[in-house]
């Protein structure tokens, strides 16, 4: 018999993968983040649906209880996307940096040009009035 | 006699106050030295960048603010491309006197060091500076001497100068913690750091980054991490 907390499990797994199908749709991930996280709410729906799956993996990993097994599962994969998570922010704002400062030295580069090409606009007109 | 090239960058964010006092101030250094300014307005709402416009120095604008240590690798950038062989950094708040920059460039024109900090410390100066801060600094200062095998006093410094030739060896990879960062990569690299006094001036206008009580509390953590970035 389904218990309250399996449906509940249940009714988030599918709202997350209508929300993993919608970023896809929008082109805010891309297919392998999108094959991830479809079998990762699989995955997660099937443990929901048959919790007994746990009871043959703690003794290998000399856990004492299904519970157990659950919370440090979670805990380890919550780790593990938290470091994915600052790694890949990392590297965006670095990312970010690079280009306002690349942009800035640009804007300023061009600035400098303009200014050179209308001090020569106007050295050229006194030049032609003094003649 | 060869004309030395001296690049001042000076980083700048909400200061149009202090950094027209600080240009305005700037010293006509030894005429055998061509000196080139590069403000670097770190997105500034203010004035800032019309007050730099409006004097005979280079100014670029960051459309947002990247930090003291962003806005200072730009300003290295551009001194670099122009073919600076001496790089001085100044801060825009005033705290740090134009007339002393003399006395900071003078060992690295000199031979005697590749690079040069000015030191607060340095003979007991008069420090505007809280007690926290002043003993963060110590803090770092100590713990860099440990890693570094220098005896530093004041490595958070932003008043220093270093030889055009070495920038690729102390460009710190990060935007945050750049001071410290830059001396350890400066010990990696065997470079030969001295120190000169300086007397602090109050701060003019504007707020120091300290007025952000998280920039506060994280401080020392983040300059942790840049000692593990160096080392590992």
């Amino acid at each position: 018999m389904i218990r309250g907390i399996q449906i509940v499990g249940l009714l988030l797994a599918f709202a997350a993968i209508a929300f993993v199908l919608y970023a896809r749709r929008k082109g805010r991930i891309n297919g392998r983040s999108f094959l991830f996280w479809v079998l990762f709410w699989i995955l997660f729906i099937v443990f929901d649906l048959y919790p007994s799956i746990v009871a043959y993996v703690a003794p290998v990993l000399t856990l004492e209880s299904n519970m157990y097994i659950l919370t440090a599962g979670s805990t380890l994969t919550l780790f593990v996307l938290v470091f994915v998570l600052y790694t890949f922010l990392s590297d965006l704002k670095h990312k970010i940096t690079t280009m306002i400062r690349e942009q800035a030295i640009i804007d300023y580069k061009v600035a400098k040009m303009l200014e050179a090409m209308n001090d020569d606009r106007k050295e050229d007109r006194n030049s032609n009035s003094g003649s | 006699m060869i004309e030395k090239k001296i690049g001042i960058v000076i980083p700048a964010r909400d200061e149009e106050e202090s950094l027209a006092k600080v240009l305005d101030n700037l010293p006509f250094l030894n005429p055998s030295m061509k000196t080139k300014v590069f403000v670097i307005d770190d997105g500034s709402e203010d004035g800032t960048y019309k007050v730099a416009r409006e004097r005979n120095v280079e100014v670029v604008r960051h459309p947002v603010s990247l930090g003291v240590g962003g806005a200072l690798k730009t300003g290295y950038l551009l001194a670099k491309e122009w073919g600076a062989d001496v790089i001085v950094q100044l801060d825009a708040d005033g705290e740090h006197d134009p007339k002393e920059l003399d006395g900071i460039l003078q060992p690295v024109l000199d031979g005697k060091a590749d690079m040069v900090i000015g030191s607060r410390f340095i003979n007991g100066s008069p420090l505007p500076l809280s007690l926290t801060r002043r003993v963060g600094i110590r803090f770092f200062s100590w713990l860099l001497n440990k890693l570094s095998g220098y005896e530093l006093t004041d490595v958070t410094s932003g008043f220093r100068a270093f030889r055009g030739e070495v920038l690729d060896m102390v460009m710190f990879p990060s935007e945050k913690h750049w001071a410290v960062e830059m001396a350890l990569l400066a010990s990696k690299n065997k470079l030969m750091v001295v120190e000169v006094p300086i007397t602090p001036l109050k701060r003019r206008s504007g707020k120091s980054q300290f007025h952000e009580i998280m920039t506060f509390i994280l401080y020392p953590f983040r300059a942790i991490k840049q000692i593990i970035d160096v080392y590992l």
